[in-house]
């Protein structure tokens, strides 16, 4: 669109799904003091301590449904995964340990927690082209990762960036329409250059005949350029469902390879114009070293010389961990530590696109950093009901309060406004956030945790670190396809309400 | 290591949440992340590519990127033959004097001498190449007057080349040659008046040239010279007069012929352009190693000179160039890779109209493979500032033509020519205008603080987003030339 409009496009209008009951309760607490006060006036039939007693236990479970954190957090769901950790650590799941000594089975080096049942296989799609594919049984899941290619927005006039980025809303909203996909997610992971491609490309370049001040000059830029500079991986993975639904069997990693074949070329090309470079789906290989580094940094180097070189053959029984280590509030894999964040409050207000750059580029003090979207689209159906259900329920909080309150009435605006928006067809679609910070030395977690929290308000969000769940976590940041809210002990439908 | 425990050590079934028992990593509690939800037109807004994935890994390592801090590899031949990012392996670099033009252009040289590429510098005016070029063992010609001379009728390496080929391969690097001869002496006709040759007396020119062919021919040994096309003319052989239009009157010849004679003989005496290239080749350029010709003792005040002693560099060389690809199609030598660098262009442009067609003449290659070209030069406004209108359009041809174009800081006024020809962003023009910012005094220490834009170069390349390099010199770099000492923080 070439619009003479200088003032940059602003986006926002980001909407927490929570369903509203009375004075900020959730529909489910609400529901559940109902419930209670009734029971409190059957109990005061049978005897007044009973009543008492009843009414306690009531405005217990109705205060730790109702008290939030500043993340927004119950203390129902503070203390569920205080309970759930001390379980873990007593029962030792905290620690995995692989390979020939370890319990993961036969010596291999599997990868731990809901992505141990996974396995890879690899497909051609529609082009040809090899690509690999996560299944994860338990959940009927089987996710494709695409590799990019990411332009970068430096230098970039604003209207370009603009283009871009309506693109990549273009392709969001076709998520919605892609049949049994169920999520996407994008990962931005930044680390430290190896220096190995400069070597590859000096030494497969360089002749022997080569004068002797060219030879050292290469040889200076070969040991002191890569230091300090960074490589950046984008990759997208798409999930897609193979469970059963209604009128379809359960189908089988084979099916769904096929189904994935055919609409790969169609996501690719839709890619090329939101800056995300050339896509390409990743190999078996490919996606066993992004996953093999990603869980011990230090084979880094060792994997891009053996790619080099033939290939490292890494397949996925040795793509996991030897040994990993969850605590409370970092993960311990292999030779390095993590930290995972998740996003607890998406940008208010409006932002700009550039809202995120800032958090996705390298940065000095963490080696390794990995910024994941996560998306989760609504089909066009879901998608109207929803917002529509998102304006009655402004609606509604602002009819409550007699005083016409200005937070209520800007709801109402916003809701209102979704539901245009989703009625002109676009989609509507659910996003979270993680961050991993990966350093190689428990000393080190300090400071990347304190250049997260310089990052997080600059990219106009709050983060707060997973605890009691960082290995879910970090697996979840990897393009794994790993869906969390459906890993759940609790299905969702109970935790929306909640 | 797993605890030697009195249970089995059979490993137990895999759960959905991955092995159960101690040390099996099993998930206790999955918190996802907290989700949020918009409409995709406002969720793309949280736009994660924002971070540039760099530029390819392919070429000699020029510096770091100015944004990411990653190592930038580039050179016009690289990037041609191995990423398919360019159309033509060409480069134009401009920029304001002081900012290390020559110090990019120096990197890829020595670079591309590591790689097997023989840069060859046509035309050095500053000495900025020829330390270089000695330090990677090549050849350096001095050109000048009185220093050394570089014969204009001397077709070099292909007359040589022409006697080892036969059939259509010879015809056409024959006619190449004669087509080179000409030219040349046309331009030189052009610098000396400052205005071209007439059709007819480039007519005569041409004929007079495949005259003296026909007496020295390539076996004799000698080469012609200057003096002895001037005697062809003054001879007035039958097939000159024909093309002279002389109606069979030799007055009326000699009348036709005056002005040339007069513009061919001035050039080879001690007129303005001193003999310089009226007398034979004092060194024969050699094909298998990096060449510079040096023609730094040509003073800054003798533009015409200047200009008339890179016209003929580059068309000595680039004649020489496609001589070597014609042996290498026949066979008859291996195939070699050049990087041509022709320095200060507007030099040249600037000395006579029509300069501009004779630089495409002389500088055209039938093969584009394997031969790097850099082009430099101040500023666009060197080009824009042609006289001619047909010209400027032509000059414009340069930079457009150009796989890329390789900018130092520009001054803002500057700037809008700039744009007409490369696209720039709002972001990449703000860049151009800061690195051209002056050097602070540095009363302190007395001494010259280097500019703030020193080494900084916006490679671009057709309208893909400008890659913002700084070239960090090397160790190995600092000690061949003097003017990098500057560099030395």
């Amino acid at each position: 669109m070439a619009t003479e409009e200088i003032t940059p496009r602003t986006y926002g209008n980001f909407r927490k799904p929570h369903t509203s009951g009375l004075r900020g309760l959730s529909l489910g607490a609400t529901l559940l003091l109902l419930v209670g006060l009734v029971a409190v006036v059957l109990a005061s039939l049978v005897s007044l301590w009973a009543a008492l007693g009843v009414a306690m236990a009531l405005a217990l479970v109705t205060a730790s449904l109702g008290l939030r954190d500043r993340h927004d957090r119950t203390l129902m769901q503070r203390g569920a995964v205080r309970l759930a950790w001390r379980r873990t650590t007593s029962s030792g799941g905290h620690l995995y340990r692989s390979g020939p000594l370890g319990r993961s089975g036969y010596g291999t080096c599997r990868l731990p927690g809901l992505a141990a049942e996974s396995t890879l296989t690899e497909a051609q799609d529609g082009y040809g082209r090899p690509f690999a594919m996560v299944t994860i049984p338990a959940t009927g899941h089987h996710t494709v990762v695409i590799s990019c290619d990411a332009d970068g927005s430096a230098l970039v006039d604003e209207r370009q960036i603009d283009t871009w980025v309506a693109h990549w809303g273009q392709w969001l909203s076709a998520l919605g329409a892609e049949p049994d996909l169920i999520a996407a997610s994008v990962t931005v992971e930044t680390a430290p250059d190896s220096g190995v491609r400069l070597q590859q490309e000096i030494d497969t370049n360089s002749v022997a005949e080569a004068p002797r001040l060219a030879t050292e000059m290469l040889r200076e830029v070969l040991s002191s350029y890569p230091e300090g500079s960074a490589q950046i991986a984008t990759r997208i993975a798409l999930t897609y469902s193979g469970a059963a639904r209604p009128g379809m069997p359960r189908r089988s990693a084979e099916d769904m390879a096929v189904h994935i074949g055919t609409r790969l070329p169609g996501l690719t090309a839709g890619l090329s114009l939101t800056s995300a470079g050339t896509a390409v789906p990743m190999t078996a290989t490919e996606l066993a070293e992004a996953v093999r580094v990603a869980y011990d940094p230090t084979v880094a180097t060792l994997v891009e010389e053996a790619r080099a070189t033939g290939g490292t053959g890494l397949t996925w029984k040795d793509a996991g961990p030897m040994a990993a280590q969850e605590a409370w509030d970092h993960y311990r894999h292999d030779g390095a530590f993590s930290v995972t964040w998740a996003m607890t409050e998406a940008p208010q207000g409006e932002v700009f696109s550039n809202v995120l750059t800032g958090l996705v580029q390298p940065h000095r003090d963490i080696a390794r950093k990995r910024v994941t979207l996560l998306y989760r689209p609504h089909t066009r159906a879901e998608g109207a009901r929803v917002v529509q259900q998102d304006y009655k329920n402004a609606l509604f909080s602002a009819q409550q309060s007699q005083i016409g309150r200005a937070r209520e009435d800007a709801e109402v605006t916003a809701a209102r406004r979704t539901t245009e928006e989703q009625a002109q067809g676009h989609g509507v679609i659910r996003f979270g956030l993680l961050i991993t910070a990966t350093v190689n030395a428990a000393s080190e977690l300090p400071k990347a945790a304190a250049a997260i929290d310089n990052l997080a308000p600059a990219a106009r969000i709050a983060v707060r670190p997973v605890y009691g769940s960082q290995a879910a976590a970090f697996a979840a940041a990897l393009p794994l396809g790993l869906v969390l809210p459906l890993h759940t002990a609790v299905p969702q439908t109970v935790r929306d309400v909640m | 290591m797993a605890r030697m425990t009195k249970q089995s050590r059979q490993p137990r079934r895999v759960t959905p949440r991955g092995r159960p028992g101690p040390g099996g990593g099993m998930v206790g509690y999955v918190d996802p992340a907290p989700e949020w939800r918009g409409t995709s037109v406002q969720v793309c807004g949280l736009w994660p590519f924002g971070a540039g994935a760099g530029s390819p890994m392919v070429g000699v390592p020029l510096g770091r990127d100015l944004d990411s801090g990653a190592t930038v590899c580039c050179d016009p031949v690289s990037w041609f033959m191995r990423t398919g990012l360019l159309a033509n392996p060409s480069m134009f670099v401009l920029g304001r004097p002081g900012l290390g033009k020559s110090t990019i252009v120096r990197r890829m040289a020595l670079g591309l001498s590591g790689y097997g590429v023989h840069p060859m510098i046509f035309g050095d005016l500053k000495p900025d190449y020829a330390d270089l070029i000695r330090a990677i063992g090549g050849q350096v010609i001095t050109l000048g007057r009185g220093r050394g001379n570089l014969n204009v009728l001397d077709p070099g390496e292909s007359g040589r080349a022409a006697t080892r080929l036969t059939g259509d391969a010879r015809h056409r690097l024959l006619a190449d040659i004669h087509g080179r001869r000409l030219h040349m002496v046309s331009a030189l006709v052009t610098i000396l008046r400052s205005a071209p040759p007439t059709d007819r007396e480039e007519t005569i020119l041409s004929t007079a040239l495949n005259v003296l062919d026909d007496r020295y021919d390539a076996r004799s040994g000698r080469v012609p010279v200057l003096a002895d096309l001037v005697r062809v003319i003054k001879d007035a052989p039958e097939a000159v007069r024909a093309v002279a239009l002389d109606r069979g009157d030799i007055t009326r010849y000699r009348d036709i012929t005056e002005n040339l004679e007069a513009s061919l003989t001035a050039l080879l005496g001690d007129g303005r352009l001193g003999g310089t290239f009226a007398r034979p080749t004092t060194e024969a350029m050699k094909l298998d190693r990096p060449v510079c010709f040096d023609v730094s003792g040509i003073d800054d005040s003798e533009s015409l000179l200047q200009a008339a002693a890179l016209l003929s560099c580059w068309s000595y060389g680039f004649g020489a160039v496609s001589a070597a690809h014609a042996l290498a199609d026949a066979g008859l030598e291996p195939q070699r890779n050049y990087f041509l660098v022709m320095d200060e262009l507007w030099r040249v442009l600037q000395a006579g109209r029509g300069l501009v067609d004779r630089v495409n003449a002389l500088t055209r290659l039938d093969r584009q493979r394997g031969v790097g070209l850099a082009m430099i030069t101040h500023s666009i406004d060197d080009l824009m500032a042609l006289p001619a209108e047909e010209d400027r359009t032509k000059a414009r041809g340069f930079v457009e033509r150009a796989g890329m174009v390789i900018s130092a800081g520009l001054p803002p006024a500057e700037l809008p020519q700039l744009t007409q020809i490369v696209e720039l962003t709002e972001a990449e023009r703000r860049l151009l205008v800061d690195w051209s910012t002056p050097p602070a005094w540095d009363a302190a220490h007395g001494r010259r603080a280097d500019p703030p834009g020193l080494g900084n170069f916006l490679i671009k390349v057709g309208n893909r987003p400008g890659i913002p390099v700084h070239v960090d010199l090397t160790a190995a770099e600092l000690e061949i030339n003097n003017t990098n000492r500057r560099w030395n923080k």
